[in-house]
């Protein structure tokens, strides 16, 4: 059964045959008018003749609106059948063209070919690494294998429907597309400009604490203008914190908080380093991390808040500082409590 | 070579309260073995290196898990940490025993991967301890 997935669709381009788009047809968010690729998966380039109306093949040049190469095919001494100036054997329905030297036929039902495979993941803005699935109109599919987008090319190209997704939301094996229909989505064609500050902070924290989705990423220009940009080490910067305790024999050792972005299996790197250390230091005792508390989407300044009143509290009760404290309690209290004592 | 035993929980609110004298008699047992049989030794280059258990839990495992080994060139080092079930031991009846059989399951899954030797003074240990502390 299909997961509830969060799609926003950033572009729709709906195509004649040949690949020149439909006009007044077509869906283009703003924030995405930078992203160059079109029919085919290919690279456009609006200077010359505006968006989506030449193509860069790799090896030729090609114009969607005459449905011709601009230059004679590398190979034409191969295809003596066709103009040296054809496009997809003329049968783009049939086939598509590799590189602007041959083209190549898709079959129905089946994934093989590039251009219509989005990969999704490994590239630092977050965008498929290869221009996105192309979809058919009828008897199109997209199923998500791992971190694959893959969409099941029928007969020609007709739209291409480029999606950001959040692919946490949703496993391998579900189906998000068939047969025309968005399977249990949840789309939104939101503006950056329509989020609420609440709903930006937490993209800020996630974009802060490396957590960010493809969709965060789209946000960040609109994030960095309402709240300035923050650097992640600084004491406005925004992520999930535990409040921790080391105990050595039960003991209370140290009271520490930690950045839950940076671990490792789910605790905090440096811990490891901590008991390693500690357990060398103290050879016959049995050392013990324990998270206390969680905190989600504060800024650092708030975390190092809450460990001292955890601390402050424990303090109060024994009478005594834990050795693991000791070195930074008086200059942690002045900072917190004035006092002009210490 | 040392043999050390820490815990370190990786989610908040699942945790062993396991009476810290258990846990060290275990350690003093495991490396009375050790000093016994000085043949024993991580692998190449790790002559000098300590053996090290992180005790961690989750919640729905139905067996032990055991980590890839984490080696700490700086505190000469290999550690693993071995999963246990949490809800097995806390509902169990002898929580001390049930704990301490996953325990030795890990400790047994550990010392197995270097040399198959030991299994029969492990499990010596095991019914010692559990005997002890957990009968």
């Amino acid at each position: 059964m299909a997961q509830p997935l969060n799609i926003r669709t950033f572009r729709t381009l709906v195509y004649y045959p040949f690949g020149m788009v439909m006009p007044g047809r077509s869906y283009q968010a703003g924030s995405e008018d930078g992203y160059k690729f079109g029919f085919n998966g290919k690279e456009f380039d609006p200077e010359t003749y505006g968006a989506g109306n030449i193509y860069d093949y790799g090896f030729r040049i090609y114009n969607p609106r005459l449905g011709k190469f601009l230059t004679i095919d590398p190979l034409f001494g191969n295809y003596p059948w066709f103009s040296p100036y054809h496009f997809a054997g003329n049968s783009p329905i049939l086939n598509i063209d590799l590189d602007g030297k041959e083209n190549e036929a898709t079959q129905p039902g089946t994934q093989n070919s590039d251009p219509n495979e989005a990969f999704i993941g490994d590239n630092p803005l977050g965008r498929p690494s290869i221009p996105p699935a192309a979809e058919t109109v009828a008897e199109s599919k997209i199923i998500l294998d791992g971190a694959k987008l893959l969409s099941t090319a029928s007969k020609g190209v007709f739209a291409t429907i480029f999606f950001i997704f959040t692919p946490v939301e949703c496993g391998k094996g579900d189906v998000i597309y068939n047969n025309g229909t968005l399977v249990n989505p949840i789309i939104t064609y939101k503006d950056p400009s329509e989020y609420t500050d609440d709903e930006l902070k937490a993209v800020r924290g996630r974009l802060l604490n490396g957590t960010a989705t493809l969709q965060d990423r789209l946000l960040m220009d609109e994030v960095n203008k309402r709240f300035g940009v923050a650097n992640k080490n600084s004491n406005d910067a925004i992520g999930d914190f535990t409040i921790y305790q080391i105990t050595i024999n039960g003991s209370l050792y140290k009271i520490g908080k930690a950045d839950l972005s940076r671990t490792t299996d789910g605790v905090p790197t440096r811990i490891y380093q901590q008991v390693r250390k500690l357990r060398l230091e103290n050879p016959d005792a049995v050392i013990e991390y324990r998270r206390l508390f969680d905190y989600y989407n504060i800024t650092t300044r708030e975390a190092k808040e809450h460990e001292w009143d955890v601390l402050q509290d424990w303090v109060t009760t024994y009478n005594r500082i834990p050795v693991g404290n000791q070195r930074s309690y008086s200059k942690d209290k002045q900072h917190f409590e004035g006092d002009p004592a210490n | 070579m040392r043999f050390y035993i820490s815990s370190v929980y990786s989610e908040l609110g699942y945790f062993f309260e396991i009476e810290n004298n258990i846990t060290l008699d275990v350690i003093k047992n495991i490396n009375q073995m050790l000093k016994d049989d000085c043949n024993f030794n991580l692998g190449i280059d790790k002559e000098n290196y300590d053996l090290g258990i992180f005790i961690d839990t989750k919640p729905n495992l139905l067996n032990v898990i055991l980590s890839k080994p984490m080696i700490s060139r700086k505190y000469k080092s290999v550690d693993y940490k071995v999963l246990i079930p949490y809800e097995i031991v806390v509902n169990s009846d002898n929580v001390n025993k049930t704990f301490l059989e996953f325990l030795f399951t890990g400790i047994q899954r550990i010392f197995d991967i270097y040399t198959g030797h030991y299994n029969s003074n492990i499990i010596k240990i095991k019914e010692k301890i559990i005997s002890k502390w957990a009968s």
